[in-house]
């Protein structure tokens, strides 16, 4: 069953003055209950722009996203709050930590948020916080931990409230190989064992064979679909082919 | 656990962001409250001395500054504080926070620090009351210390002001917090400018502006009005006082536009010509770099930082050329250290007289003044009519403009007089016309109180300006009065003894001749006459309240007596300020020169209040507006750090960028300042208020005070915010590094 459906969906910035610029154009795809699909393309070709319009911080111009059986397009932006809190996880590139709360802080504000206070609430953040190695380090800041550790914070605060789907952007930009391999393991041990439904974007052909599907975006159009067949290595060498073959379009242009 | 509980934890380990906040509005509610409190105090039973109102309306003035000061500086902070907080605005909008908790939040957080701020002003201010009263007291050199007194009515006014302020400014900040998109917010927390290439033409547009501005206030203005002015077109109202008046807004929109252009463009221009100079050191370039990146998003603050440092400059500059103006004034006015005087012809007043001088003589002689001879004093007042008019034109117009009040004083008073006066009171050396040789019936007037170039204006109407004969009526005040307000008897002219004079000449002193006394119509003219032709004037006026007898002292370094001739007037006074004594009039210049030279203190004493509360505003304001980037600028230091700039390359470029941040608003407010001053200098000028043209140092000496006050302050703040901040920047380069 299709978790999210995004249909032929647009965006045009027009700055005053400026040129049309379409940042997305006719986007459409189903991103399945249960499975890990990334995003990729060359810079500007409309990935973060995507992202955004699907967790619904953007509004799109054209075109309709669909998550679970709730159309997120033309909402009130207080629905639209309400549907991210509870469907919605989120995992940035630069972490987004609040610096001064502790770990347990960050990863407790979605709750509080749904006004989970209790007992269970805290609970809740230590079993997150254990399945990601966290919880010695429950009482400490951001500024005292790595990258790779804050991005494993992060995506603690984006699954500690069960959403539907998790939404990472670039989550590994920011953190050398060995963080990245740390996290993308713990992204794919969560679509395993939790059934969570991950939507990445990334650049990185490394990061993007993690997943089980890889939509590749060119000009805000998609320009290819990737799945993975036999294993990760495969899918490796597909994401790379079809970016040379990307490349290759473009500098035939 | 709550959010609510979260974010309440997150301000507390967080409070060094909101400190500046903090400090600013509780420095303001103290002020504010403070000057209140002031204000109750002295309009009571204490200002009871003359000229006290004065006091009370530089209170006000100081209060209306405040009110400003503490509006635009609550409004601006906290719009720079939620921006600073955006990223976490966002990040909660983006978990999903519904609007009408955004706003909660945002309101919630305004109501909590306005009420730390009101309560820590309020309790500031009650804790530094009586140390407040005090200080006003032996810096307003009032007689007496203000007495300590807590005014409800102060503290309520201060709470309802900064209740409905916060309340306002709160629900704006929740206004911008919740109309934006999560990503809007993610992008207001990550102030990271981009570099744009400045551009030239709008650099040169901006010293275009501020040359124009300049222009108008330095020529255009003042010349408008002095042909306005001579055309008799400058009346309230007409088109081309309100073009004139429209004249200052665009001088001010021009100022403001320049400002922001130069700031923006023009700086950035210089700081990237200087970049590309060979042999620079690392924190130098460090410092053009990141200035040249920033400084475009300095210029909106600069430029009103800019603009309001301006007005307190000049307003000082204004105050205290306005309070130089009447100090002068007062001399003039009361040239002579101490008059007294009594109608001639009374033996009792003529005894007291004696013992009053007596009485003084030997009070200030046994002070340590040295005493001159004392200089006698004859006057007779009468009036003449002008142009001839006939008698019964006289009697319509008896009170009215055509027939002028003058005093006759014999030569060799008025040469007696003249002279001790040149030689007590420096200011008005040679300020006194020489009388020519003068015959039996002749007479030189003396145009009292006049410069110059006003004397040559006069009309004949306002005064017997013509030579030739005039017909010298001895009329009492109670003549007046009875042919005004239906006194007792019947006023007939004819009957008031008269007699011919000639006018040989006439000339203007700036001063009066006598202190401004109490004879009864204001007089401007003194008829010099010799002393054979006073002695026959006085022999026919023989009529009460026409001949008055008196004496002068003068003894140098007079200023500091006020003391004591306050003390000695209070012995022949009756207690309530009447300078009457009996029948004696006493009338002294450090009186009055102490009370105007107080007031003048009091201008600046305000003034540098506000420029203190203005200093430390700015300052912060200049401070967050720096924090803003504290991300990218760790980012940046790791960087630097990488590449092996070391702690003392940081610190200097983080010192240099500080200053300019401080120092360049600061910069263009002495120029608008000393343009803006400039204009008032000629209007003053021009409008005949500053008819000695002495009030010029005074004004420059008061904005060149404050303006040393602000650089010393903006120095220590800079200095310790450069380095606080850029300690910061360095730890934080290190963790990521």
């Amino acid at each position: 069953m299709a978790l999210l459906q995004v249909e032929h969906v647009q965006k045009i910035y027009q700055p005053k003055g400026g040129a049309v610029h379409k940042a997305l154009d006719g986007v459409s795809f189903e991103v399945e209950e249960g499975s890990f699909v990334a995003i990729m393309g060359p810079s500007g070709s409309g990935k973060t722009t995507l992202l955004n319009l699907i967790a619904g911080l953007d509004r799109p111009t054209g075109g309709s996203v669909v998550i679970g059986r709730q159309r997120i397009e033309g909402l009130d932006e207080d629905v639209l709050a309400d549907f991210r809190r509870k469907a919605i996880g989120f995992v940035f590139q630069d972490f987004n930590l609040l610096d001064p709360l502790t770990v347990e802080e960050n990863v407790i504000l979605p709750l509080t948020l749904e006004k989970k206070v209790g007992r269970d609430a805290l609970n809740r953040v230590h079993d997150v916080l254990k399945r990601l190695g966290l919880y010695d380090k429950r009482h400490r800041f951001p500024y005292e931990l790595s990258g790779g550790e804050k991005q494993r914070v992060a995506i603690a605060r984006a699954i500690v409230h069960r959403p539907l789907l998790i939404l990472a952007d670039e989550p590994t930009g920011n953190l050398d190989s060995a963080m990245s391999r740390v996290i993308l393991e713990t992204f794919g041990e969560l679509n395993r064992t939790m059934n969570i439904t991950v939507l990445m974007v990334t650049h990185d052909p490394f990061a993007a064979s993690y997943a089980e599907r890889v939509l590749l975006l060119k000009d805000g159009r998609l320009y290819a679909e990737l799945v993975r067949g036999d294993g990760r290595t495969g899918l490796y060498q597909k994401i790379i082919d079809a970016l040379s073959s990307l490349e290759g379009t473009v500098a035939s242009r | 656990m709550t959010w609510q509980a979260l974010w309440r934890r997150m301000m507390l380990r967080n409070l060094k962001m909101y400190v500046g906040y903090l400090l600013t509005a509780a420095f303001a509610v103290m002020m504010f409250y403070l000057f209140q409190s002031l204000g109750m105090s002295l309009s009571g039973e204490f200002l009871t001395y003359r000229r006290g109102n004065f006091l009370l309306g530089v209170l006000y003035v100081t209060q209306g500054v405040i009110y400003v000061f503490a509006v635009f500086f609550v409004f601006y902070f906290h719009r720079l504080l939620i921006q600073a907080e955006s990223q976490a605005l966002g990040l909660l909008a983006t978990f999903g926070m519904a609007r009408s908790a955004r706003r909660r939040l945002v309101m919630l957080e305004s109501g909590f620090l306005g009420a730390l701020a009101l309560f820590f002003g309020l309790l500031a201010g009650i804790v530094f009351e009586p140390l407040f009263m005090l200080a006003s007291s032996v810096l307003l050199r009032l007689p007496e210390r203000v007495p300590y007194a807590f005014h409800l009515a102060a503290l309520l006014r201060t709470l309802v002001f900064f209740i409905a302020l916060f309340a306002v400014e709160g629900w704006m900040a929740a206004r911008w917090a919740t109309r934006r998109w999560p990503k809007q917010l993610f992008a207001a927390g990550h102030a990271v400018e981009t570099v744009r290439r400045p551009s030239w033409g709008k650099g040169l547009l901006g010293f275009g502006l501020l040359g124009a501005a300049y222009g108008l206030a330095a020529v255009v203005h003042p010349e408008l009005f002095r042909r306005a002015d001579a055309a008799g077109m400058m009346t309230f109202g007409s088109p081309t006082f309100l073009l004139w008046f429209g004249l200052m807004g665009v001088m001010l929109v021009l100022a403001m536009a320049g400002s922001f252009f130069v700031l923006a463009e023009g700086l950035r221009l210089w700081v990237r010509r200087r970049r590309s100079g060979r042999g620079m050191g690392a924190a130098t370039l460090l410092t053009r770099a990141r200035l040249s990146a920033a400084l475009r998003s300095h210029a909106g603050s600069g430029t009103a930082i800019a603009t309001l440092l301006a007005v307190v400059l000049a307003a000082t500059g204004m105050l205290a050329s306005i309070q130089m103006m009447m100090l002068l004034t007062t001399v003039y006015e009361s040239p002579i250290v101490v008059q007294m005087a009594a109608e001639e012809g009374d033996e009792a007043a003529h005894g007291a007289l004696d013992r009053v001088e007596t009485r003084f003589r030997e009070a200030l002689e046994a002070a340590g003044y040295d005493l001159r001879p004392t200089v006698p004093l004859r006057l007779l007042t009468g009036t003449v009519p002008l142009d001839g008019w006939t008698t019964a034109d006289e009697m319509d117009r008896v009170a009215g403009r055509f027939i002028y009040g003058i005093d006759v004083i014999g030569r060799s008073d008025y040469e007696a007089l003249t002279s001790a006066i040149e030689q007590t009171v420096p200011l008005l050396n040679g300020k006194y016309p020489k009388v020519p040789a003068l015959g039996p019936g002749e007479a030189f007037a003396v145009r009292t109180f006049t410069d110059p170039k006003g004397f040559e204006n006069l009309p004949q109407t306002a005064w017997p300006k013509q030579t030739g004969e005039y017909t010298v009526r001895w009329i009492q005040a109670q003549d007046v009065i009875d042919r005004e307000m239906g006194g007792d008897k019947a006023f007939d002219l004819e009957s008031v003894p008269s007699m011919k004079v000639r006018l040989i000449g006439a000339a203007p002193t700036p001063a009066r001749l006598m202190n401004l006394s109490r004879f009864w119509i204001p007089s401007a003219t003194v008829f010099v006459v010799s002393d054979e032709t006073f002695e026959a004037m006085a022999a026919q006026a023989d009529r009460p309240g026409v001949r008055f007898e008196g004496r002068a002292l003068f003894y140098p370094r007079w200023q500091g007596s006020h003391p004591l001739i306050n003390r000695l007037v209070a012995e022949v006074d009756p207690p309530g300020g009447s300078v009457r004594a009996g029948e004696i009039d006493v009338t002294t210049l450090p009186d009055g020169y102490a009370e105007r030279y107080r007031y003048a203190g009091s201008i600046l004493f305000a003034m540098a209040l506000v420029s203190l509360l203005f200093a430390l505003a700015s300052g912060a304001t200049i401070y967050f507006k720096v924090r803003e980037r504290a991300r990218s600028d760790a980012r940046q230091i790791s960087t630097l750090r990488r590449l092996g700039a070391n702690r003392g390359t940081v610190f200097r470029a983080m010192r240099r960028e500080m200053a300019v941040y401080l120092f360049a608003p600061l910069a263009l407010a002495l120029l608008h300042a000393g343009f803006a001053l400039t204009d008032w200098r000629a209007l003053l000028i021009l409008t005949g208020l500053d008819q000695y043209r002495e009030a010029g140092p005074i004004v420059w000496k008061a904005y060149a005070a404050v303006a040393a006050v602000m650089l010393f302050l903006y120095a220590c703040f800079g200095w310790a915010v450069s380095a606080g901040y850029a300690r910061s920047l360095w730890r934080k380069g290190w963790e990521r590094s």
